[in-house]
């Protein structure tokens, strides 16, 4: 006796395990059921993550306008500064000018 | 003992800073008048956004380490006449308290100016300039130590000449503020 499977043989093991199977009755029922048995997510956490977001965002938002905010007061500064050493510059030469006339 | 100290440092720092605001009348008869009024705070604020790279703005860093305060006001008129002396006596009755001197005082034509020193032993610690022509008038303080050749050495940057006509300061390009008006 021979355990030599030939090709036939396992050809025909294929066949079997994969022919078409029809599920055991009630399958489609039992599955419907349970979905509609899952409980929905609580609208609470999906307040609570919207919220969290939006104070993310807020965050972010505050901080960037912030940035840009102190940006703008600081080189109206500058300008203001040499405007300022500008005057007391000019004023300087005025002076030495009508002095050396 | 400390406390009489920080009071004397206090009234040391007041004498310096000359109360400009006395000439803020003039802004309604004036056809542009500008007020720039800088704190130590703003100054150091402003101070750090200088470009150190910058050569230009690397020599007004450098001036304004150490600076109290500046303050300027720039007032150009339609027409002559517009200030008096007595306006500009509010401004050197301020100078004659101790630790001011008189540097300089120049004067051709309708064209004037003074330059108030302030010192303190042989430190300076504060300048003021009046110049005034006919239809202009500016005054300028500076508080804490400064000094006129550095001041001087502005020229040629920030588009100021090397050497300024017989014109009054007249900036290229003034910042825009609120205390500035322009019919």
């Amino acid at each position: 006796m021979s355990n030599v499977e030939t090709p036939n043989d396992f050809e025909n093991e294929l066949r079997r395990a994969l022919r078409r199977q029809e599920p055991p009755s009630g399958f489609t029922d039992r599955v419907m059921a349970r979905i509609s048995n899952r409980r929905p997510q609580p609208i609470w956490h999906r307040q609570w993550l919207a919220a969290a977001a939006a104070a993310c965002i807020a965050v972010i938002g505050s901080g960037a306008w912030e940035q840009h905010r102190r940006q703008v007061e600081g080189e109206r500064a500058k300008q203001e500064l040499i405007y300022a050493l500008t005057v007391a510059s000019e004023s300087l030469q005025t002076t030495k000018h009508i002095l050396t006339r | 003992m400390k406390w009489l100290f920080a009071v004397a440092l206090t009234a040391l720092a007041s004498g310096q800073q000359l109360d400009l605001g006395l000439l803020d009348r003039l802004a309604s008869r004036a056809k542009s008048s500008v007020n720039v009024t800088l704190d130590e705070d703003k100054l150091k604020f402003a101070s750090g956004f200088l470009s150190g790279d910058d050569v230009n703005q690397a020599a007004a860093k450098n001036i304004v380490s150490g600076l109290k305060a500046i303050n300027v006001r720039v007032f150009e008129f339609d027409s002559p006449g517009q200030f008096t002396k007595a306006d500009l006596d509010a401004i050197r009755s301020q100078v004659k308290g101790p630790g001011w001197s008189k540097m300089v005082e120049a004067k051709d034509g309708d064209e004037m100016a003074e330059i108030y020193m302030f010192s303190k032993g042989k430190e300076v610690g504060g300048l003021t300039i009046i110049a005034s022509e006919k239809k202009e008038l500016s005054v300028v303080n500076i508080v804490g130590p400064i000094d006129l050749k550095t001041l001087g050495s502005l020229g040629g940057k920030f588009g100021i000449p090397k050497d300024v006509g017989s014109t009054l300061p007249k900036p290229l390009s003034p910042p825009k503020s609120p205390d500035k008006k322009d019919d």
